[in-house]
């Protein structure tokens, strides 16, 4: 997730409908000013317009008014007949206009007869005719003409001499670019006298400019400026006499465009503001959410962040205080799912793995301990006839009497199904046996018609780790078993003085043929007498086997097993196995438990499992009465028939502390004898039949 | 502006030395040119008339129009309530009889021949002509521009006309018995 994705949405956020704002406030304030400029230019130049007219208006009056007295004047309306030009100059010299600029007085026909003003003696045959024109006609005329002298505004009115003209006299005022500047000036506008579309005048500070043909609504150009102007007819003019006003367009819209700029400003700044604001507030926002999704970084690594401080009232001090909890909460969880691993939930026992792990922290630190494994007996046998809840009774009651008898530091764990395991530090053998023992007797008393068989083993020096300690004690477990249940066994054979024949602890890190070998062997070697003996049976049944016609495989086999068949002697007390003298039945029933017990072994090496027919069974008999298992005839395992005839033959042969071994033909004679009894017949026929062949042939060194 | 004179009929009524003259003058316009003056000049001189009057009234001068020989000596009364002043250009020059009142007269000999605008110098829309000829044939038309000028000696002439609005016309004429003449003025 990108966390900037958020900042720049909620940037956008603000500011698009901000920054349309001041797009639809451009617009719509460009168009109310657009309408604005026009109405004040209209109002502005009709304004000017209506005071032009006005002043115009009121010139002409002047004008005609003193042209009207000048008509009536009885000197000049003499001359005006007399056609005396230099008394007549002299009479419009002496006289002295008021109003006008100048005067010009006709004859009849036209002809100038004196002039005073600006048009003095220059000729204006254009004037002078005019007047003619209209006073011919008994009429008066004023209006704007257009001479070679520029603009006039003029006046005339007809010399009457009774009911006829005689001449005319006419006032003028010129209307040159000056008198325009003049009105301008005092009017705030441009002016300009059209004919047409020509302009005729204009107020000097207008640079020169056409028309174009436009009267109404007068945008024009004129140096580079907008002029808007407006069109007025000049009333009593010829046609297409008028006057146009003009305004310079900026200095209308100068004020709005000061007003638009002050706008702009504005809306700039609460833009610049807006976005410092929205940036704050992002930063405000988004950093502690960054915070977050770095301490949910941390959690999805399997750590566990530092909490967060609080300090916050909003949804983000209440999202970082639920992440807290959050991440309190997953620690919690972890503990109690770890608990769960380890707890056996029925029994409230540490379980296998726990007590293993507990075991090789306490192998480490304590001087003595010991350890029993605990099997109730029978128990799947009850449990299908009385069923799995009256099983879980059994098992819960189990474990609470195993944490009541176990002293202070000790650990009780359910080790597997009906299994338990005690582990007592500082504890020696015979202490933990007692113990056993207790909790036997304890158990049997509970009155679920049930037992219990245990098993001791002592941290020693082949037996100080977990491995090989709890070997030991398996290995006495199974022993108790095999003695008949409801008993407690140890595992005591191991030597005292520090050595460590059987490299247990070896063959448990290193499961191969070599260290059972190995162990088998030193099993052997701990009787002086049957040194030797695991490989001797194994080449004399591999013999065996290959007369019989097996295979190359088979006989491999068979000599395999033979190597190690007694390893299981390992779990049986030296007492026992050295004894000088014919074993006790209790000896004895401790003898016969050692193919069971090597079994257990055996099973560690999962590679050896073709073995383990030949190791459990090699002491059964075909006649049904040999051990473990009792197996008759067919029923045994035929790697365990080779291995019986191979081991009984050793057996007998073999020197015995109290006896001296059989010799060769006597002990023939006795497997042909057991041939179908103790051995399958088959074999033990062949057998002496090889043996005999072996003998009759020179022996080999 | 055309100018042409017709004659519609020339009837000779003739006397054994002397005829009389009659006609009508029209403008060029073809209105009658009502009291326009007509007279004859290539006949005998004139000699000065007595008891010519133009006289103040009304703030008017009476009559509007007048004609007199050469030499005549018209007198001016004001017969009006107010004061009045008679001035007019003749002859290149000015005369100004003043200011005057009421009851008094004043005279002005016209000792060459030619029009004379009279003014009043207080009443500028006052106004009268004077005709000064040099003839003894001469008539003002009526209000239709009919004139009459009786005892012509028979002869050759040049009728000659004004009219106030300044038009003229010249016209020659054979007086060999009683004579009817059209006459159309011509503008200036």
């Amino acid at each position: 997730m990108n966390i900037h994705s958020i900042r720049s949405k909620i940037r956008s956020l603000i500011l698009v409908p901000l920054l349309a704002l001041g797009i639809i406030a451009f617009f719509a304030f460009g168009l109310l000013s657009r309408r604005e400029i026009a109405q004040r230019t209209s109002m502005d130049v009709r304004a000017a317009k209506s005071t032009l007219e006005t002043f115009l208006s009121e010139k002409r009056k002047h004008l005609e008014l003193e042209t009207k007295l000048l008509a009536q004047v009885p000197y000049f309306k003499a001359a005006a007949q007399s056609h005396d030009r230099a008394t007549t100059q002299v009479e419009v010299n002496q006289y002295f206009p008021s109003m006008s600029d100048g005067l010009i007085l006709v004859t009849e026909g036209g002809t100038e007869l004196a002039s005073s003003g600006p048009l003095k003696g220059a000729s204006p045959s254009t004037i002078a005719k005019l007047g003619w024109t209209s006073a011919r006609d008994g009429k008066s005329w004023s209006g704007l003409v257009v001479l070679p002298k520029g603009l006039f505004l003029a006046a005339t009115a007809p010399f009457m001499y009774g009911d006829f003209p005689k001449g005319a006299a006419i006032c003028y005022s010129p209307m040159n670019d000056a008198t325009l500047q003049t009105l301008a000036q005092q009017l705030s506008v441009q002016i300009a006298i059209v004919e047409g579309d020509k302009v005729v005048a204009r107020s000097t500070s207008m640079k020169p400019f056409k028309l174009d043909g436009k009267t109404t609504g007068i945008y024009t150009q004129v140096g580079g400026e907008d002029y808007v102007g407006a069109y007025s007819a000049f009333r009593g003019a010829g046609d297409g006499t008028g006057f146009v006003t003009f305004r310079n367009a900026n200095d209308i819209i100068g004020p709005s465009k000061l007003f638009l700029l002050m706008f702009f400003t504005l809306v700039a700044l609460g833009f610049l503001l807006t976005a410092g604001l929205s940036e704050a507030f992002t930063r405000n926002l988004v950093r502690p959410l960054e915070g977050v999704v770095q301490a949910a970084i941390v959690l999805a690594r399997g750590e566990y962040p530092e909490p967060f401080e609080v300090t916050r009232k909003d949804e983000i001090g209440l999202l970082q205080g639920v992440f807290n909890r959050m991440t309190r909460a997953l620690q919690d969880h972890e503990q109690k799912l770890r608990a769960m691993i380890d707890i056996d939930p029925l029994t409230d026992l540490i379980n296998h793995r726990r007590f293993k792990e507990q075991l090789s922290v306490e192998l480490e630190k304590a001087e003595s301990l010991s350890i029993v494994m605990l099997d109730i007996d029978h128990f799947s046998e009850f449990n299908s006839t009385k069923g799995m809840a009256d099983g879980d009774t059994v098992l819960k009651a189990c474990a609470a009497l195993l944490l009541e008898i176990t002293p202070e530091g000790a650990m009780v764990a359910r080790y597997g199904g009906e299994e338990f395991a005690l582990m007592i530090p500082s504890c020696e053998l015979e202490d933990a046996r007692a113990l056993a023992e207790s909790a036997l007797a304890k158990f049997a008393s509970l009155g679920f018609e049930l037992t219990l068989s245990a098993g001791c083993a002592q941290k020693g020096t082949g037996t100080d780790q977990v491995g090989s300690l709890c070997l030991a004690a398996e290995l006495a477990l199974a022993q108790a078993k095999q003695l008949g249940r409801n008993q407690v066994s140890d595992f005591n054979t191991l030597a005292q003085d520090g050595t460590d024949p059987y490299q247990l602890n070896r063959f448990l890190q290193d499961g191969t043929i070599a260290t059972i070998q190995a162990l088998a062997a030193a099993v052997d070697a701990k009787d002086a007498y049957t040194k030797g003996h695991s490989q001797r049976v194994a080449e004399y049944a591999a013999d065996l086997c290959r007369f019989v016609g097996g295979a190359d495989s088979e006989v491999e086999l068979v000599y395999r097993t033979g190597t190690l068949h007694d390893v299981g002697k390992i779990g049986v007390p030296d007492q026992v196995l050295n004894k000088p003298g014919p074993l006790t039945p209790e000896e004895r029933a401790v003898m016969e438990t050692h193919p069971a017990l090597g079994e257990i072994i055996v099973r560690k090496v999962p590679q050896l499992a073709d073995t383990l027919p030949g190791v459990r069974n090699h002491h059964e008999r075909w006649d049904g009465k040999g051990y473990p298992d009792g197996l008759a005839g067919d029923a045994i395992p035929r790697l365990g028939r080779i291995l019986a005839v191979a081991d009984t033959y050793d057996a007998m042969t073999s020197d015995r502390p109290y006896r001296k071994g059989l010799p060769v033909e006597v002990a023939l004679a006795e497997i042909a004898k057991n041939a179908g009894i103790q051995f399958e017949p088959t074999l033990a026929q062949a057998f002496v039949e090889m043996m005999s062949k072996h003998a009759s042939q020179p022996k080999a060194a | 502006m055309r100018t042409y004179l017709a004659i519609l009929a020339c009837v000779a009524f003739s006397v054994a030395q002397a005829s009389d003259v009659r006609g009508k003058v029209n403008l060029a316009n073809g209105k009658p040119a009502s009291h326009c003056v007509v007279y004859l000049e290539g006949g005998a001189h004139s000699r000065p008339q007595k008891g010519a009057v133009v006289d103040q009234k009304d703030r008017r001068f009476s009559p509007h129009i007048s004609v007199v020989t050469v030499g005549t000596d018209v007198s001016f009364p004001n017969d009006d309530t107010i004061f009045h002043n008679v001035f007019a250009d003749y002859d290149a020059k000015r005369f100004d009889l003043g200011m005057y009142a009421r009851g008094q007269t004043k005279h002005q000999v016209f000792p060459k021949p030619g029009v004379v605008a009279l003014m009043c110098s207080v009443h500028p829309d006052m106004s009268a002509y004077i005709m000064v000829v040099d003839t003894p044939y001469y008539a003002i038309a009526d209000a239709n521009g009919d004139f009459h000028i009786s005892d012509v000696p028979n002869g050759d002439y040049q009728l000659k006309v004004w009219h106030e609005s300044g038009q003229t016309s010249f016209k020659a004429v054979h007086v060999a018995g009683p004579e009817s003449v059209e006459v159309v003025t011509r503008r200036p």
